[in-house]
């Protein structure tokens, strides 16, 4: 895939196509210090060449981009191959060979020339290619002729790719390629290894050139194979290192929310422990003032015994009196009483000096009613004083000593 | 010709800086600061306030207070991030036409960029002050992180405060760069190229940046952030912590009380501060809330350790992100050659902690935090200006750029880490039905391979293509990212070589109209401050 203006990467930076990384990154540096918009605020153009610049570093700044950008290039740049360049000139080298570094002169060679016959027009390039054929057919060496043949070669396929016509040979070689390459794929490791030192074994020990190059492309396309189930294997291994990183630190997530929550319980639990704490601090120190309190007012003298039991000392110390002031007023009613009864039985018994008996009996019931009388007044004098009588009990008790008081003088007067 | 300079906008506080005698310096503003406080309000008596001012009255008046404006730059209303927000933010947010998230102040709705380009104004005019010039155009910082929509809303700020924006660059970048210029590096063995790894922790986002800092260039490998985490989720954190403990304590939620969780914010922050130096801080509010008991009161101490805990997992995120830079980068941490910190959180004793163990080396201490990003910009705005000739900086574009298929799966076209500006076309997009004659181009930004769960940039429409069977035209998208960061994409039909060229508009950008009526606002507003300032 070229850029628009048809230009490789390649060509945008200017390097070579089998520069290596150093190279490719100084000619970024060099070509960015030259024509970076900030440097070139007058030239409209210069971030569009720019954009060029960083869309082809960002291509062949990374390995896998490369290779990948390298293989959707037209084979322009891959030597021809299948035999035709092969006899004699390159020795056996075949593109599929490791890169050492008289393959990489070999290739920058190689991209030389296609550069140059590119800027050829086709008469020039078929004039090219009889001339070649001619000093082939006149090589006094064979180096000599071999060199011709393969300049024949490289032009012709120049004007092959200019008029469209991909040669029949090369698709043929093409699938036979994929074939094996298809058959390789559905091999062991193992399998793999042995069919390459096989070949490479062959190789060296081949009578003629074709047999040594057949088996060291046989060799190299296996050891491709290889190579890229090795960096499957690789990738595989970081994504599962990838995964086994994100687990734990899912598990550590995992962790510090368990831990989170058990922090929280305890801060709760600690919380509500100085709560409850705090209360019955509060209640042991009203406790504590009131027991204060308490010791410090004198115990209540009069009537203890007989006064309930209350919290309140004031409320209780007054009630006190209240029952006292109330029973000295029942006491003195009663008193009251008993001297009207005592005037009444006097003057009832004294009416009758004649018949003291009758006056004694007389004044005996009536001294007897008058004693149930005062008995009864005392007795509800004292209750009523404690306040245990309630309203109604006290009136009706008030009117059966009136009727009692009333009774007992009736009788006397009688008697 | 005016002075271009550099400011770094950000989430809690902004600065200015601009190039003198060959180095840079940052601007000290009018009240004696070397940075304003990014805050904007309306006090009730109608006065419209920015920087240290706004920021002393929010107590009083949290609805019309508008901070961390730069998290609602470039946002839907609607976005998750952004419903999340609003709920923790005392004034009100509201839909524009667009659906934009815009804010309510004082009654009247505004722009994010029209509340960022009353902060810029203000330090333009401060910056005019001190250099009795008159200052034209900045060189403004964006998170490495943020997406198109968020850098394009940033430069519109720009413009309403009548700025010429020479250059949005990233945060960290601009830090790598003042740290490049200060000779720091050339110290180093001066042909080693040195790999810098930029730690920016700010009041609102985090960015890691891995920097090539070589002899004449500053080349950015990868960068990976968060644009919603910085140093106000630590913030949330201790005030999530001494809320539920009031609330436990007194059955009162402080959070439902704005002029209480005002005065608690400042407090935590304030104990945040203290915690970087002591190993203890008090935060004590007197009559914070009342209940039928009488007035309550909060006194709470925090160990160093007790935040840590608190806050250990935020610091976690940021080095899950240092770690993704990494791999994108193809580098290990021990290939890193310096580390340096930016950002007013990379102050805690933690995340320095954490970031010297994660990277195997101290991080140098060499730069203020604070200021790194305003004076790296400086320099960027006098190399733009002719004024210097600093190392050339190549940025990143940080989110991968791809196109909506009909199947809901995202293609990418340019991916993350691309250096800027780039250009990148791909063909043999094609059309779904039979004798459709236009197609819809929706550009989205993001990582995810569901083109739904990445930002939608915008989408643009091509035309006049020929009749044919569904898949037989064949046309090309082309993505061009210029040295802004910011895109422009094409769609072109093969062949009939019909062409719609669009620069992407994510829909809550504001409008040329807009932008003029706004600036319109901010240059009036500026005037009847300055008038203002001149009778106190």
């Amino acid at each position: 895939m070229a850029t628009r203006e048809g230009r490789t990467h390649y060509d945008v930076l200017g390097v070579a196509r089998d520069a290596s990384a150093t190279e490719i990154r100084r000619a970024f540096r060099d070509l960015t210090l030259e024509h970076h918009p900030d440097r070139n605020k007058d030239n409209p153009s210069a971030g569009k060449r720019m954009a060029e610049i960083n869309a082809a570093y960002g291509v062949l700044r990374d390995r896998r981009k490369r290779q990948a950008y390298d293989a959707s290039l037209p084979s322009e740049a891959t030597p021809p191959d299948d035999g035709r360049a092969n006899d004699g000139f390159r020795d056996a080298r075949t593109r599929w060979e490791r890169a050492d570094a008289e393959e990489h002169e070999w290739q920058a060679y190689v991209a030389q020339v296609q550069a140059e016959l590119k800027g050829w027009t086709n008469e020039r390039l078929h004039a090219f290619v009889s001339e070649q054929n001619a000093l082939a057919d006149d090589a006094a060496s064979f180096e000599e002729r071999s060199m011709h043949q393969w300049l024949v070669a490289i032009t012709l396929e120049e004007i092959e790719f200019r008029e469209g016509r991909a040669d029949p040979e090369e698709h043929e070689w093409q699938a036979y390629v994929a074939q094996v390459q298809a058959e390789l794929k559905g091999w062991t490791d193992d399998h793999l290894r042995a069919f390459m030192s096989e070949h490479a074994a062959l190789a060296g020990d081949a009578a003629s050139l074709e047999e040594r190059s057949m088996h060291q492309w046989f060799a190299a396309v296996t050891l491709e194979e290889i190579e890229f189930r090795e960096e499957q294997a690789e990738r595989e291994r970081a994504e599962q290192e990838r995964r086994r990183r994100e687990r734990e630190r899912r598990r550590r997530e995992e962790r510090e929310r368990a831990e989170q929550a058990r922090r929280e319980q305890l801060q709760r639990e600690e919380r509500e422990r100085a709560e409850k704490a705090r209360r019955e601090r509060l209640r042991r120190e009203e406790r504590e003032r009131r027991e204060a309190l308490q010791s410090a007012t004198p115990p209540p003298a009069p009537d203890e015994s007989a006064a309930p039991p209350h919290p309140e000392e004031r409320r209780q110390e007054g009630r006190v009196r209240r029952i006292l002031r109330r029973l000295a007023a029942r006491v003195g009613a009663a008193l009251v009483v008993l001297v009207v009864q005592l005037i009444a039985v006097v003057v009832i018994g004294g009416t009758d000096p004649d018949n003291p008996e009758v006056a004694s009996d007389g004044a005996g019931i009536g001294a007897l009613i008058w004693l149930l009388c005062a008995v009864f007044a005392l007795v509800l004098a004292g209750v009523d004083a404690f306040e245990k009588v309630s309203e109604v009990w006290r009136k009706r008790s008030l009117g059966v000593l009136a009727a009692l008081i009333v009774l007992s003088i009736v009788i006397s007067a009688v008697v | 010709m005016g002075r271009v300079v550099g400011i770094d906008l950000g989430t809690t506080n902004s600065s200015v800086a601009v190039m003198e005698d060959a180095a840079p310096v940052v601007i000290v503003n009018a009240e004696g600061y070397r940075t304003t406080p990014s805050v904007v309000a309306v006090s009730p008596s109608g006065e419209r306030l920015v920087g240290v001012q706004a920021r002393n009255q929010a107590i009083l008046n949290p609805a019309d207070t508008v901070y961390s404006v730069k998290h609602l730059m470039g946002q839907r209303y609607d976005d998750p991030k952004i419903v999340e927000l609003r709920e923790k933010l005392p004034y009100t947010l509201v839909p524009a036409d667009n659906d934009a998230a815009w804010v309510e102040m004082a009654g009247s709705k505004l722009s994010p960029p029209e509340i960022a380009a009353m902060i810029l104004t203000r330090l333009k005019t401060d910056a005019e002050a001190y250099l009795n010039d008159e200052v034209t155009g900045a060189v403004i910082t964006v998170p490495a992180y943020f997406d198109d929509g968020q850098r394009t809303a940033t430069k519109d700020a720009g413009e309403i405060a009548g700025l010429k924006v020479e250059r949005i660059i990233n945060e960290p970048t601009a830090a790598a760069m003042a740290y490049g210029y200060g000779g720091h590096a050339a110290s180093a063995a001066a042909d080693e190229p040195q790999i810098v790894a930029v730690y920016d922790l700010g009041g609102g986002t985090f960015d890691i940046s891995i920097a090539d800092v070589g002899a004449d260039m500053i080349e950015v490998l990868a960068t990976n952030g968060d644009t919603f985490l910085g140093g106000d989720l630590f913030d949330e954190r201790l005030i999530d912590q001494l809320v539920s403990d009031f609330q436990a304590e007194h059955g009162v939620n402080l959070r439902e009380i704005p002029s209480a969780l005002q005065r608690l914010k400042e407090s935590a922050v304030q104990a945040k501060h203290d915690l970087s130096t002591l190993k203890s801080a008090t935060v004590n509010l007197p009559f914070i809330a009342a209940d039928v008991s009488g007035p309550l009161n909060l006194l709470a101490t925090i160990s160093r350790d007790e935040f840590e805990q608190m806050t250990e997992s935020l610091v976690e995120q940021t080095l899950d992100a240092c770690t993704r830079a990494l791999d994108d980068a193809q580098l290990s941490p021990s290939e890193i050659s310096s580390v340096l910190l930016v950002g007013g959180q990379t102050r805690m004793p933690l995340v320095q902690r954490r970031v010297g163990e994660f990277f195997g080396q101290e991080p140098l201490r060499s730069i203020n935090p604070d200021e790194a990003v305003a004076l790296g910009a400086a320099v960027q705005a006098a190399a733009l200006s002719g004024e210097a000739h600093p190392k050339l900086l190549l940025d990143i574009t940080p989110l991968t750029l791809s196109v909506w298929n009909h199947d809901g799966r995202a293609v990418p076209i340019i991916p993350r880490n691309t250096t800027i500006p780039t250009s990148e076309s791909s063909s043999g997009w094609s059309t779904t039905t039979d004798f459709q004659t236009g197609v819809r181009v929706r550009v989205v930004q993001g990582e995810s391979e569901m083109a739904r769960d990445n930002k939608l940039l915008g989408e643009f429409e091509l035309g006049g293509i020929r009749l044919a069977k569904q898949g037989e035209p064949s046309i090309e998208v082309t993505f061009d990212i210029d040295a802004d960061g910011i895109l422009h994409a094409s769609a072109r039909d093969m062949d009939t070589g019909a062409e719609n060229q669009v620069t992407v508009n994510t829909g809550n950008d504001l409008g040329v109209q807009q932008i003029e009526e706004s600036k319109e606002r901010v240059e009036e507003f500026e005037l009847q401050e300055r008038e203002r300032r001149e009778i106190d």
